[in-house]
């Protein structure tokens, strides 16, 4: 039999492809955010106050408060580096953390969330927030990831 | 001396499964069964080994031998026995033993199997079996060792090592073990993880027939039945163990939700993703070259998915409520993901491609269409989710800024996916009718239509919902009406050909009857999602004893707030509720919950458990968030009302056990051949057009 032209083939991944453009790139459109360590977000407080971002930083124990009344919970990140490098430099995830909330010159930045305190929010423990720069210099955060503390390789009893 | 017994039962393990794997090829090289069945029993006796090393690490688990990493890890002296049982998958280091161990077992399994006519695939199969289980057990060998313990060395440091590191030093034993994760003491955690591990496992041995099959390029009709019952029985796995990873999530995570679009879950869903499209195809009776092409295409897809998936959960590469601590582990797993997929693709490639034409025509282009475009569909989910995780990694390539997915773009990418899912299924009870448009058809059609307008309607007189939320309404009633109709018409044909032969009862189970279970399970889960998603309510204030918190419907009011010890030395705070729904005639008292926080000293650590309320039309969630003490002792209450929140695992369940009933046919075979042959000759009797079960 001779091979006539996959017409059958060609439009049906052209459909395909064509339905996978639709969903995917309005989603990404509205989806996607930037990954930003606290210290990038200060450098350009002017752009991230525009957008949704997601930021990462080591959480201030002394810093959480929640107010139960307005539905409010407040509490400080500092900068802790994204790089891989950087952390093993600093001695691991864990130990990266504790400097990150032990160094006074290291980048902050307050945060707000309307949400009660997370069971795993507590110091030196790893936030992932999602939210906006707000212009006061707060973070609004819609929401709150955290990264609990025992999944950290312990080697020491 | 137990460690070094478990290490070397390990280690003996790999060395059989490498001469397993050496015998194999030899028996292909030379055709001698002689080391074919060589190869045979080294696989078997190396399960056997690891299982003797697992059953000595539980042992360590139960003795709480915390001078050995993993059980220090996750275990404490005042833990229950149940939860202590969980231990095992609760770290890092004891769920990749435990998966390791599944795995071997998959490959005993393989091994027992007779595969009659199989014999080209065999040795193919056993090897293919015998490559991901050598190369996990390396992983748990070399990079993570259940058995290593704490030494301490003369200078006062210590170190993890499995022998002793020499130089003077000596086992280090601390006084008690860190004790499990107080977000993974809860009952659906004890099943979840071990239901999930096997239905990924399991995927392993329709991957290694499927490879078998590309070699050998047989096309064996028996084992295209074994790839169907295998993919099946790893589908309920998964299946379950989503539907129970799930419930934990609503149950622990304090948000009353229940899918994150965490990567971590995406990852768990991806094989599932794959396999319901595989199990599409299988309905097709793919004889057909190109059919059974993209079916072996699905099934080594699976697999690969599988390894994918504990890569991401395990290499910390993924910002996750689950994803286990960066570790070496991350590197091999990739290393190991590289290989198999290649390997795979290269094999699908060479071997199995399908070609560029059709071939004949089929004779039942309609539901060839419907059960196509219903495997391309979970195709497109797929890939969608792929993309979404594949994000972070190309934006940090390409633009040197790190990007990620929320879960809305998975929402919004989804959401037309899952509908079309749910038309496509609405067709499943008048499957594998060849005429369409018959009068039986249309018994079964109308009735159906009739039920979904009505019920569209009174969801839109009566309760004012959206049409996207009246449309699921829609299919539901009208997938629930016509699979009656057509229960009622199977039933009545059957009662007609058993007057004709004269046979009574017997449990023969039509795979009609299977897949309309099944797919009442999809449409139960849709309506616990449209509960959940379209009116969940959300209550939140600080109160006095005495004082309410109300939403919409319901209240609840604080009557007490009381402290305690558990018997594991947790300070715990309960808030005592009663809870009322607003009726008509007055403010009504359903019940009292009690949702309490425990702090846990050795975890430095809170956990709020919440009072739930579960009812069948939906749950009602108390969370107590906060203390205040003070003059006026103050609670901070959350209250969520998740309507239809038990349609969820309800419908979960129901899909899990209509693969069960798919399952069932091969249980009752042998009872049910000479019953067939009768039914036969009275089947070729009825009229023509009826339903041919």
């Amino acid at each position: 039999m001779s091979r006539r032209f996959p017409w059958k083939l060609i439009v049906g991944t052209a459909i395909i492809l064509m339905a996978l453009a639709v969903l995917i790139l309005p989603s990404l459109q509205s989806g996607a955010q930037y990954y930003l360590t606290v210290e990038e977000l200060l450098q350009d407080p002017a752009r991230y106050q525009q957008e949704t971002v997601r930021i990462s930083g080591a959480v201030i124990g002394d810093s959480i408060v929640w107010d139960g009344a307005a539905g409010l919970l407040f509490f400080t990140i500092a900068s802790v580096p994204a790089e891989r490098e950087q952390i093993e430099a600093a001695g691991g995830f864990e130990a990266s953390l504790r400097q990150a909330v032990a160094d006074p010159d290291r980048a902050r930045i307050d945060v707000q969330i309307a949400s009660p305190p997370p069971d795993l929010l507590q110091g030196e423990v790893q936030a992932i927030l999602t939210g906006r720069l707000g212009a006061d210099g707060i973070f609004n955060a819609d929401e709150l990831l955290l990264k609990c503390p025992s999944r950290y390789q312990d080697d020491q009893p | 001396m137990i460690a070094t017994t478990a290490v070397g039962s390990l280690v003996l393990a790999g060395l059989f499964l490498l001469y397993a794997a050496a015998a194999l090829i030899r028996h292909l090289a030379r055709h001698d069964p002689r080391w074919l069945e060589s190869g045979r029993r080294a696989t078997q006796t190396a399960w056997l080994l690891v299982s003797l090393a697992l059953v000595m690490f539980l042992y360590l688990i139960f003795q709480n031998r915390v001078e050995f990493v993993a059980v220090y890890r996750v275990t404490r002296s005042t833990l229950p026995l149940a939860v202590k049982i969980s231990a095992l998958w609760g770290g890092q280091t004891g769920s990749l033993f435990f998966w390791t161990w599944l795995l071997v077992g998959v490959s005993f399994v393989g091994a027992c199997l007779p595969w009659k006519n199989a014999d080209a695939e065999k040795p193919w199969l056993l090897l293919f079996l015998i490559l991901p289980f050598v190369s996990y057990l390396l992983l748990v060998l070399f990079l993570e060792n259940p058995f290593a313990r704490w030494w301490m060395l003369p200078g006062g440091d210590t170190l993890t090592r499995v022998f002793s590191p020499g130089a003077g030093a000596v086992v280090f034993y601390p006084r008690e073990g860190a004790g499990l994760n107080p977000l993974l003491r809860h009952p659906a955690m004890i099943i979840h993880p071990p239901m999930l591990y096997l239905g990924y496992v399991l995927f392993a041995l329709p991957n290694a027939v499927g490879m078998a099959l590309l070699v050998t390029r047989r096309r064996q009709a028996a084992l295209f039945e074994t790839l169907r019952v295998s993919s099946l029985v790893g589908w309920f796995f998964l299946t379950l163990g989503l539907v129970l990873g799930s419930r934990w999530a609503y149950d622990v995570l304090g948000w009353g939700g229940y899918w994150g679009w965490d990567p971590v879950e995406i990852a768990g869903l991806l094989p599932w993703l794959s396999s319901s499209a595989l199990l599409h195809l299988f309905s097709l009776h793919g004889k057909r070259r190109n059919i059974q092409a993209w079916m072996l295409a699905l099934v080594l897809l699976t697999f690969n998915l599988v390894i994918l998936g504990s890569f991401l959960t395990r290499s910390g590469m993924v910002a996750s409520v689950h994803a286990f601590a960066e570790s070496s582990v991350g590197t091999a797993l990739l290393a190991l993901l590289t290989l198999f997929t290649v390997l795979s693709l290269a094999i699908w490639l060479w071997r199995g491609r399908p070609g560029l034409q059709d071939g004949t025509r089929s004779k039942n282009p309609f539901w060839r269409a419907i059960l196509l475009s219903t495997a391309g569909v979970f195709g497109l989910v797929l890939v969608v989710c792929l993309v979404g995780l594949a994000v972070p990694i190309i934006s940090e390539s390409l633009t040197g800024q790190a990007m990620l997915v929320s879960a809305r773009y998975y929402r919004q990418a989804t959401l037309p996916l899952w509908l079309l899912l749910l038309i496509l299924a609405a067709a499943a009870p008048f499957y594998p009718q060849r005429v369409l448009i018959t009068r039986q058809t249309l018994a079964a059609f109308i009735p159906g239509l009739a039920a979904g307008l009505a019920a569209a309607l009174i969801s839109f007189w009566v309760f004012s919902l959206p049409w996207l939320e009246m449309l699921i309404v829609f299919l539901c009633a009208f997938f629930a009406a016509s699979s009656l109709a057509v229960a009622l018409r199977d039933h009545h044909d059957r009662n007609l050909i058993e007057n004709r032969t004269g046979t009574r009862g017997g449990m023969r189970i039509s795979r009609r009857a299977a897949s309309t279970v099944l797919h009442a399970g999809v449409f139960l889960f849709a309506l616990g999602v449209l509960g959940m998603e379209g009116h969940q309510l959300v209550g939140q204030d600080s109160v006095a004893v005495g004082e309410r918190v109300d939403v919409p419907g319901y209240s609840i009011r604080l009557d007490a707030l009381e402290q305690s010890t558990t018997e594991e030395e947790h300070l715990r705070t309960t808030a005592v509720l009663s809870l009322f729904r607003e009726e008509p005639e007055g403010t009504q008292l359903i019940e009292v919950l009690a949702p309490y926080i425990d702090e846990d000293p050795g975890y430095a650590q809170r956990t709020a458990v919440p009072g739930v309320s579960s009812h069948l039309i939906g749950d009602i969630y108390a969370l107590l968030t906060g203390i205040a003490v003070g003059n006026r002792p103050e609670a901070s209450l959350r209250l969520l009302v998740n309507p239809l929140a038990g349609f969820l695992w309800l419908g979960g369940l129901v899909m899990a056990a209509g693969a069960l009933l798919f399952l069932a046919p091969h249980v009752f075979q042998s009872t049910t051949v000479k019953r067939r042959e009768a039914t036969q000759d009275a089947v070729a009797g009825l009229p023509p057009d009826s339903w041919k079960a």
